[in-house]
């Protein structure tokens, strides 16, 4: 080894470790073709891919929760209604029907003593008549409360109640009696029908059957106030009002949207047990991130105060006899270079005030939708300046001059010239910042889920639409025009 | 004498840089980002000389392959802006991808399978006085002129700072083979260095 001279890795890291070389304008121009075919990357992509599995998720769970409540309701209805009609039948036949049935009984017997054996067999076919058809309707009343159903049953169980009489009490047991039992209490049984049928009149007369005449007679009458006490018209229990306030996050569907966090309260009036108007204003603060349009300016800007420093050697340069001076100019200026782009984004505030009607689908979710007026700000183009300072340029000029002659200097600035526009040239931002706001008009529709008693979660899509502005071939409202989802959770205050 | 103005390499620690300040550069970063092509423009008018200087010391004669090793790295540059975390300098971040580019190219282009064991080091002094004369554009020539595989070996040792097995790994060759590759270009090398003070 020799220990004296340069080591050869050192010489060539020294001399070439900071080699740079202009590449050719095409590399950028097959660069930024390239670039062209890339895919915008929307801001948070990947988060939201995750948000709308997220969604998707919810929204099963939550199908699959108010489905199974529904389900669960219906039931619990049903078995509700059966009880109910049980309770109904009980009360009215043990009350007020008897009472009634006991009074018809007097009347008839007194009609009945007074009428003559021909009327008496007449009677006692309509008895038959009479019987049978009651039967029939109780057949199918039982069959249709078996299969829970409505007051209509009950108002005619309740008549079939009446017209069988003495069996009322044991009617009133159960609706899923036999229809041979309304028979069998009728008093009359198989035998009696039979007897009727065959005209057999002495037995009738003789001995009357007190509970044939009071199902034979005016049935329809006896329904009547039956049927009136049955349904008592009461008016539905639950509060007119509620109030709540709700607070959530908001996001947009596309790449120009804003993010925002959202507060809202809201009232609701309830017009029915399902049906309810709300107004749900809300204050939502928007970010979004900044956006570039339209190409940067560069601008240049001469440093007055360390100007260009001259420096210049001679040389004589014989040429044929002749002497000639070259005398070579050296010019180092400092100079900033200062870039303006534009974009829009930020921050910005926005009120809007929702006239929504909301359907109740189960005791816990309801969905709803309506007119939506929203104001905000115009969002606005901000312009950036990126300034590079102090940037030293040197050049050099080379002048022949003839002995005697005056040695020319070159002028700066066809020495020294640089790319861009002076920055006299700027006259202020290039496009104009809107201070005006703006009121619009769009629809929002949504569900809301009660999980407990006072908390709600709520989803739902608004979009409230506005004229374009483009600029630079932007359209920057296309942010308050893209269609948004928000997620809010709610608490009632008032229930 | 309407010149363009030379912008200093960002990656030259010496001298004028123009490299932004932090700030700027993160606004510029920022302004990649969000896909503005004048702010593209920017980054790669400011970072490109550098990086297209370091392709050339590997593939001078090969211009349509640099380019497209400049092209593959910005392209990765661009599009993979977000990755970078502000942490360490920026230019050092360019300039690994340029390098991983340039390492993979020559991993699929320079093939080396002769067995190279003999390894003897060599004096790799030179003359500091007479190395002075020669000019920059000759040394890059000198570097141009060593073939392909020891060329790579030197740029990646002596450049890159990286080991010789770091370079085996990169280079899908052996350790011994890397360091042949060394001593051989450095031996050619001073050859040529002596030849041209002659």
């Amino acid at each position: 080894m020799e220990n004296h001279g340069k080591f050869i890795d050192d010489l060539f890291k020294e001399e070439l470790g900071n080699h740079t070389e202009t590449p050719p304008p095409a590399s950028w121009a097959a660069l930024e073709k390239r670039l062209d075919r890339v895919p915008l990357r929307a801001p948070g992509q990947a988060y939201r891919r995750s948000m709308y599995v997220g969604v998707a998720c919810l929204t099963a769970v939550l199908c699959l929760v108010v489905t199974k409540k529904m389900f669960f309701n219906a039931y619990a209805d049903n078995r509700n209604a059966m009880t109910n009609n049980a309770t109904n039948i009980k009360s009215n036949t043990t009350g007020t029907i008897s009472k009634q049935n006991d009074n018809q009984l007097v009347n008839d017997k007194n009609e009945i003593a007074d009428n003559d054996l021909s009327k008496a067999g007449n009677n006692s076919q309509q008895v038959n008549n009479n019987q049978t058809s009651p039967a029939n309707k109780y057949g199918q009343n039982a069959r249709s409360s078996a299969a829970n159903k409505n007051n209509s049953n009950r108002k005619q169980a309740s008549a079939l109640a009446l017209n069988s009489n003495g069996a009322v009490t044991s009617q009133s047991e159960g609706i899923a009696q036999q229809p041979e039992n309304i028979y069998n209490s009728a008093g009359s049984g198989p035998s009696a029908r039979e007897e009727a049928n065959t005209g057999n009149k002495t037995t009738t007369p003789e001995k009357p059957n007190a509970q044939t005449p009071a199902t034979t007679k005016k049935p329809a009458e006896i329904k009547k106030p039956i049927a009136a006490k049955q349904t008592p018209k009461t008016k539905p229990v639950f509060d007119r009002f509620e109030l709540g306030i709700k607070a959530g996050y908001e996001t947009g569907f596309n790449n120009d949207a804003a993010k925002k966090a959202v507060i809202s309260p809201y009232i609701q009036y309830n017009i029915t047990q399902r049906l309810s108007i709300m107004l749900q204003p809300s204050v939502k603060e928007s970010f979004l991130n900044n956006i570039h349009i339209g190409n940067p300016k560069s601008y240049n800007k001469e440093n007055a105060d360390s100007g260009s420093v001259l420096d210049f050697t001679r040389e004589v340069v014989p040429i044929e006899g002749e002497i000639l001076y070259r005398t070579q100019f050296s010019y180092t200026q400092s100079h900033d270079s200062i870039v303006k782009s534009n974009t829009f984004g930020g921050t910005y505030t926005e009120y809007e005030l929702p006239v929504l009607v909301k359907l109740g689908i189960s005791k816990s979710f309801s969905v709803y939708g309506g007119v939506n007026i929203v104001y905000s700000k115009l969002t606005g183009v901000t312009e950036h300046t990126l300034s590079v300072n102090n940037i030293y340029v040197s050049r050099d000029s080379t002048v022949f001059t003839y002995p005697g002659q005056a040695i020319p200097r070159p002028p700066v600035s066809s020495v020294i010239t640089y790319k861009g526009t002076d920055i006299s040239n700027y006259t202020g931002p290039q496009y104009p910042t809107p201070t005006d706001g703006l009121i619009r008009v769009g629809y929002m529709v949504g569900f809301s889920y009660e999980y407990s008693k006072r908390w709600l979660f709520d989803a739902l899509i608004q979009q409230a639409n506005v004229n374009a502005n483009t600029q630079a071939g932007y359209n920057i409202n296309s942010t308050l025009s893209a269609p948004y989802v928000r997620f809010t959770l709610g608490y009632k205050i008032l229930e | 004498m309407a010149e363009t103005i030379n912008i200093v390499s960002p990656f030259t620690a010496q001298g004028r840089s123009i490299a932004p300040m932090h700030s700027e550069l993160s606004v510029l970063i920022k302004d990649c980002l969000a896909e503005s092509r004048g702010a593209q423009k920017r980054l790669y008018d400011l970072y490109a000389p550098a990086a297209y200087g370091v392709i050339k010391r590997y593939l001078y004669k090969n211009e349509t392959d640099a380019q497209e090793i400049l092209n593959d790295s910005f392209f990765k540059v661009l599009t993979k802006l977000d990755q970078y975390t502000f942490q360490g300098s920026f230019e050092g971040w360019i300039r690994r991808i340029v390098v991983n580019t340039i390492t993979d190219y020559l991993r699929k282009n320079v093939k080396d399978v002769q067995p190279h064991k003999e390894v003897f080091e060599e004096s790799a002094f030179v003359n500091s006085e007479s190395v002075e004369k020669i000019s920059h554009k000759e040394l890059l020539q000198l570097v141009q002129s060593l073939p392909d595989s020891q060329r790579t070996v030197f740029n990646l040792y002596v450049f890159e700072n990286y080991s010789h097995k770091e370079i085996a790994n990169i280079l899908n060759i052996n350790e011994n083979n890397s360091r042949w590759h060394l001593n051989d270009a450095r031996r050619r090398l001073k050859e040529k260095i002596n030849s041209l003070m002659k």
